[in-house]
């Protein structure tokens, strides 16, 4: 039983990992395969800055609610392993700012000590009139992505550095399940209109006296579109772009300056960090999440596609919560196959 | 009187900020800072320092307050600006934990502090062996940057900063008016205060980057307080110890506290261990004296005795001697329009 994973992100990679937590026991011929053009540290992942928040609004959509639920409290559970460290796994409280009331969002019972933001700490932002504190989770995709693949390797997946051109070139090959990670490419496997690129770009810097995370939100121009400050353990992540349809992968001196200034303006200090790094990249957008099966007739033979990609600028926020659903619908494709008795544990 | 002439004695947290103070005050006083110790040797360069106060239990709760106040809007500025960074001044959020309930839930300084609320269950849950517990933001003022940033503010007000050791406060009179004794521990031999004890101190500064917040157990004995590129591990509170060596089982001991309550600082690197006494007292003392021999007059001001609370105090105390320095140059210049006549 061959499984391959198209993608090497944060998406791929967990997908695979959890499939052969729950399976490689029950299934001894479980065979799994990563294809993937971009490996660590050159995926959309390792840009990240690695903090868990969703977006501001779940626009109804409870399943994706609950998959960040399962995500945080998983992550939660690991935050006092000897593994934690080396996951790139760390607590990290912060301040979301705004210039008007908003409602609590869908988020603010799986976060800790959610609360709003009292007069005394608005003065340290003028112009924001609003805000909310709370304690979540950084997960460093340079370090959780390493980790991610030792686990794989331990576990005698093997890895190929190549482009995936369609289905049928793995497929074809013997393999039965392709579980399709390819985050903003996945529409050179397979168009699909609704996903879209949301173009981001970001300033690495040195400032260690930057405790916490400070995401300003515009509610007219969107979201990220406005500056955050986001600490991780070596540099800060200073960000606040995202342009909707922009396919460009290079850094762009205007948005380098929107960046910067806006920034520093949120906090003065920034000015005496040194810039380390700038990175672009592009969050595979779509209106909700695309983690369905799909059954393709390629020729005579009907290959099994479990798709997992759109994930926008959440997909570490909600990552493993997809991998489980991914591996729930695994799970039936191998009973229908024969090789599983019944499915692997309680459904959640 | 044109010019006072003020000597400060010390060049800790205490010293400097009082300085400062002074030139703030009476632009017109002449303000020289001298010590044995300067940065990084002084007993405030090995306290984290944490605005998190320490109850005095002989002043007045109204005037603790009133000191934290001051010194935490005054931080709490510098924490906001482009300095920031230089100061080494910047916010902190974590967590206070009892093993027990205590039997104040609020704290003097509770509204001072930004945020300050009890601990959530789900928060509890990270530390098993504690039931109850407070969230907080506060600030922390990174020491050497805090003390080599108030030097340079001294240095450009033209003050001037010697390297001396003052055997005796008699010594400084003649050259100076008025004398500012800011010794800390150091006032037990200087001016024989026997009120005054050490509270030796053992802390670890390791290399653990990811660790963003504080953790304080209220007891106050084991604690973890990341600053800009260590985190300060402690401690102890060993009160009449004068020993500055550092042992190896309280370093053990320490560690093993902290890992408890952080178990990521398993993996912390580059340990380096320091002590220091902190200069104790049931109540700081901030106060004018007149010193007399022989017919001959030397006025001092004490501000020493801050203990375990320097940091979150000094702005409030050193604003308090600068006062008493205003007093002293009014009872002088007083004296001398009298001696006119």
């Amino acid at each position: 039983m061959r499984v391959a994973i198209i993608g090497a992100g944060v998406i791929g990679l967990s997908s695979a990992l959890c499939i052969h937590e729950q399976f490689h026991g029950l299934v001894p011929s479980l065979e799994l395969e990563v294809y993937a053009d971009r490996f660590t540290p050159h995926t959309t992942s390792d840009g990240a800055a690695g903090l868990w928040q969703p977006y501001l609004s779940d626009y109804g959509n409870l399943q994706e609610t609950l998959w960040n639920k399962e995500t945080f409290d998983y992550l939660l559970s690991h935050l006092h392993s000897p593994a934690a460290q080396e996951m790139g796994l760390f607590l990290l409280s912060g301040y979301n700012l705004f210039t008007e009331p908003v409602p609590d969002p869908s988020w603010k019972n799986i976060v800790l000590g959610f609360r709003n933001l009292t007069p005394k700490e608005l003065e340290l932002f003028p112009g924001y009139s609003y805000g909310w504190f709370n304690t979540a989770l950084m997960l460093e995709g340079r370090s959780y992505l390493p980790w991610l693949t030792n686990r794989l390797t331990q576990r005698g997946v093997k890895f190929f550095h190549k482009k995936v051109e369609s289905f049928q070139e793995v497929s074809g090959d013997g393999v039965d399940v392709v579980l399709n990670c390819s985050g903003m490419r996945a529409g050179d496997l397979q168009p699909d209109p609704a996903l879209q690129p949301g173009r981001g770009q970001v300033i690495k810097v040195r400032a260690p006296w930057v405790k916490h995370f400070i995401i300003t939100h515009d509610l007219k121009s969107g979201i990220y579109n406005s500056p955050y400050i986001i600490p991780g353990s070596e540099l800060t992540v200073l960000g606040g772009i995202y342009q909707f349809g922009n396919w460009s992968e290079e850094n762009s001196a205007k948005d380098h300056k929107a960046i910067w200034d806006s920034c520093c303006r949120l906090l003065p200090a920034l000015q005496k960090a040194k810039i380390v790094d700038e990175w672009s990249g592009l969050r595979p957008a779509r209106p909700s999440v695309r983690l369905e099966r799909e059954s393709i007739c390629l020729g005579n033979l009907q290959a099994e596609v479990i798709h997992n990609y759109g994930h926008g600028g959440f997909g570490i926020t909600i990552h493993w919560g997809c991998a489980m659903a991914a591996a729930r619908i695994l799970g039936s494709i191998l009973q229908e196959k024969k090789q599983l008795a019944s499915p692997p544990g309680p459904r959640l | 009187m044109a010019s006072p002439k003020v000597a400060v004695v010390g060049a800790g947290v205490i010293g400097l900020s009082t300085a400062l103070c002074i030139t703030e005050t009476c632009p017109s006083c002449s303000v020289t800072v001298l010590s044995d110790q300067f940065s990084p040797n002084t007993t405030s360069d090995v306290a984290a320092g944490m605005l998190i106060p320490h109850t005095y239990p002989d002043t007045p709760i109204h005037r603790q307050k009133q000191w934290f106040k001051e010194t935490f809007t005054y931080l709490f500025a510098i924490s906001n600006s482009a300095e920031a960074s230089e100061a080494g001044i910047h916010l902190v959020s974590g967590w206070q934990v009892f093993k027990s309930t205590p039997k104040e839930e609020l704290p003097f300084w509770s509204d001072l502090v930004l945020g300050f609320r009890p601990m959530s269950e789900a928060e509890l849950q990270k530390f098993p062996q504690h039931r109850f517990g407070q969230a907080f933001t506060t600030l922390k003022c990174d020491c050497p940057p805090y003390l080599l940033w108030l030097e340079k503010r001294l240095k450009a007000t033209g003050t001037q900063m010697f390297t001396r050791k003052a055997a005796d406060l008699w010594d400084l009179h003649g050259e100076y008016d008025i004398v500012v004794n800011c010794t800390g521990m150091g006032a037990h031999q200087l001016v024989g205060d026997k009120q005054l004890f050490p509270v030796r101190g053992q802390v670890l500064k390791v290399h653990a980057p990811w660790v963003k917040h504080f953790i304080r157990d209220g007891d106050g004995l084991t604690y973890i307080y990341p600053g800009i590129h260590r985190v300060t591990l402690g401690g102890t509170r060993e009160k009449g110890s004068w020993s500055l060596s550092p042992d190896p089982g309280t370093t053990r001991d320490i560690f093993h506290r902290c890992c408890s309550l952080e178990p990521s600082l398993q993996g912390a690197q580059g340990i380096e261990v320091k002590v220091g006494l902190r200069p104790s007292r049931q109540c700081v003392r901030v106060q004018r004296e007149v010193l007399s021999r022989g017919g001959v007059k030397l006025p001092v001001v004490h501000n020493y005795g801050h203990g375990a609370g320097g940091f979150s105090v000094h702005r409030g105390t050193a604003k308090e001697a600068a006062h008493l320095v205003g007093e002293c140059i009014s009872a002088l210049q007083g004296s001398l329009s009298r001696a006119k006549l």
